[in-house]
């Protein structure tokens, strides 16, 4: 009794230890190449539990996420001979793993291969396209074609590339000098333009202002004059037809007020002859009559 | 930065995986009876020698199939996986999977918002040291489309939306959140001219850049979510910074000059229009006065005329008289007899002497 149940125990774990060896497990992460013996047996592409011959076969795990190639900073010359340096990365996915592992066993020899393919490519395409291109109108387009480029010869590893971005596309320092004098420039133009336009625009509303104010000034003095003329005709024709009654008692009467204003007063010496008309009753005694 | 605030694992959600589940100090408080009550049952149930193995072997796997116990937070999505395969994600609340080594769990906080800031100053040293090999160029600054170099400075938010892809989909998803971001950034700036980048296009340059984003991480399925871009900074360049002040300071120039003509201009029309207003109502004044006059003067004279008609000759001699009398009052006379006409005086008219007398 006690001696079966020994050695039915160490059976199990016999059997244990081999069932686990003839298992393993594929993570959603990841693809399995099985190898037997050191060849190439088959692929396990979908993830989970997955049965092997315990010791012959042996799996070898490759990445199944979408990989990030960032690759180094590269000075290229575009197709208008402006230099430029560029960053950009690449997003890439293992889509034959026995190519990818037969040309390049790690991670690290597959980036350093996709990158030699990726700077080529870019080389090439940004030569054959100018820097406003580059910069502004087609940006998205070569970025586009640089894909296409690496994506041929990437294939031929194993690699099929997503996009390509340019990260950075800048100019080399010493031309960035350039740039910035030239927005220099550029600005001045601008501060001056502004003041310039301050200028005309002030004398343009101070002008204005003055002929305003001239042309005002103006019809206040011809309706004061109109208002004045008129007036002068008011008393003209009121004395007319009030004087018209008796011209020639008018005559009297007016001359009479004119003495009155003009000669009464007391520096007015007065140079008289007894016979004149004023003395006539004066010297005939009181006589009035002739 | 771990995938979940609980866990604090590493990049590799599998490499304590196992070790998940709840322990011992996750059960119930209460197990320990149920256990106990389950043992009496059992001892009732199966009566004779089977006892104390089965029982011990009972309780394993009951508390083996306990650890398959787990919890979603509600900010959280848990990823389950059978021998690594995806199998299912699960909401909020109290869930089971299969236990260890069957199934496993990866919990996801997907509510949390993440940020990576591009071009800052206080992230320069850490952040993006890590994604770009040793740059040498500066990465806040950007060509534009008028050939001009501009400064922005950046932040993405993002979000994870589904757990399974973000685990799943890309190696490295966080760099690629700001791969994408530069990289967009870089592009629609690329498109507009530098006024309009440091002026009045943010908010719309910030939309694009969200949808461009977006967009290609959708491309890469990566489960991600950006909330929002935000530009913290957009300047021109340290280099140039004073051409552009100049410019803003031209403009104040402007604004003033402007500002000063309208001031005259206000000052010198009301002035104008006082000055008019004095003009016409002095005009109307006179008009006033002179008709005024003239009515009265009209008046006097009829007055006085009706009066002569009744008695033309009296009248006339009395008002002669009194003209006489009062001009005559007034003033010095000299009456002198002489020829006719007076001939015989003017000769002796000493007028300078006369004139002399009037000065003093």
């Amino acid at each position: 009794m006690k001696t079966k149940s020994i050695i039915s125990l160490i059976l199990l774990v016999v059997l244990l230890f081999v069932g686990s060896a003839s298992l393993f497990v594929v993570n959603e992460t990841q693809q399995a190449i099985v190898l037997r013996l050191g060849q190439m047996n088959r692929l396990e592409m979908n993830a989970g539990l997955h049965f092997k011959l315990p010791f012959v076969e042996e799996v070898v795990r490759l990445e199944r996420r979408m990989l990030n190639l960032d690759a180094a900073e590269t000075e290229v010359v575009a197709a208008d001979q402006n230099r430029l340096i560029v960053d950009s990365f690449a997003r890439f996915k293992i889509v034959d793993p026995l190519k990818a592992y037969q040309t390049a066993r790690s991670d690290q020899g597959r980036s350093a291969l996709l990158e030699r393919i990726l700077m080529s490519s870019l080389q090439k395409v940004i030569a054959e396209n100018t820097m406003p291109d580059i910069v502004t109108n087609k940006r998205a387009e070569i970025m586009d074609r640089i894909a296409v480029v690496t994506n041929e010869n990437a294939k031929e590893v194993g690699l099929e590339i997503i996009d390509v971005r340019l990260k950075q596309v800048e100019v080399p320092t010493n031309n960035r000098e350039k740039i910035f004098q030239q927005m220099k420039t550029e600005r001045e133009r601008i501060a001056r333009e502004q003041r310039a336009l301050g200028q005309s625009e002030a004398v343009t509303i101070r002008a204005n202002a003055d002929r305003e104010a001239a042309v005002i000034r103006a019809d206040a003095r011809r309706t004061a004059s109109i208002t004045r003329g008129e007036a002068d005709a008011y008393a003209v024709r009121v004395f007319a037809e009030a004087f018209g009654k008796d011209e020639d008692f008018f005559e009297f009467y007016r001359t009479m007020q004119t003495y009155k204003k003009a000669l009464g007063k007391s520096d007015t010496t007065l140079v008289l002859s007894p016979d004149s008309e004023f003395f006539k009753l004066l010297m005939s005694g009181g006589k009035v009559k002739k | 930065m771990s995938w979940n605030g609980n866990n604090g694992g590493g990049n590799n959600p599998w490499g304590n995986g196992g070790g998940r589940g709840p322990g011992g100090g996750n059960q119930p408080p209460n197990i320990d009876e149920v256990i106990k009550k389950g043992q009496e049952q059992l001892k009732q149930a199966l009566p004779g020698g089977f006892g104390s193995i089965g029982l011990i072997l009972l309780v394993i796997l009951g508390l083996w199939l306990a650890s398959g116990y787990y919890s979603v937070k509600p900010d959280e999505q848990g990823v389950v996986l059978r021998f690594g395969q995806y199998i299912k994600t699960t909401g909020e609340g109290p869930h089971w999977h299969l236990p260890y080594p069957v199934e496993s769990v990866i919990k996801v906080n997907v509510t949390q918002e993440r940020s990576n800031q591009i071009g800052s100053d206080s992230n320069n040293g850490t952040r993006n040291q890590r994604y770009s090999r040793g740059s040498s160029l500066d990465s806040s600054l950007m060509l534009t489309g008028d050939n001009s170099i501009v400064d922005v400075k950046f932040s993405v938010v993002w979000n994870i939306r589904e757990a399974d892809k973000f685990l799943f989909n890309l190696k490295n998803p966080e760099q690629a959140v700001a791969d994408v971001s530069k990289s967009a950034m870089r592009e629609v700036v690329g498109q507009n001219k530098i006024e309009d980048i440091i002026t009045r296009l943010r908010d719309s340059i910030e939309r694009q850049v969200q949808t461009k984003v977006q967009e290609t991480l959708d491309g890469y399925a990566s489960g991600i979510s950006i909330r929002r871009v935000q530009i913290s900074a957009s300047n021109p360049p340290d280099e140039v910074v004073e051409a552009f002040r100049d410019v803003q300071r031209a403009t104040a120039d402007r604004e003033r000059a402007v500002n000063l003509a309208d001031a005259y201009k206000n000052e010198i029309i009301p002035q104008a229009n006082g000055e008019a207003s004095q003009l016409t109502q002095q005009a109307e004044a006179y008009k006033a006065e002179v008709k005024a006059r003239a009515d009265g003067e009209a008046a006097r004279f009829l007055s006085v005329y009706n009066e002569y008609v009744k008695a033309k000759n009296v009248t006339r001699k009395r008002i002669y008289l009194e003209t006489m009398e009062e001009i005559l009052a007034g003033m010095d006379k000299i009456i002198v007899e002489g020829g006719k006409n007076g001939s015989g005086v003017v000769p002796y008219l000493p007028l300078n002497e006369l004139k002399k007398k009037k000065e003093n």
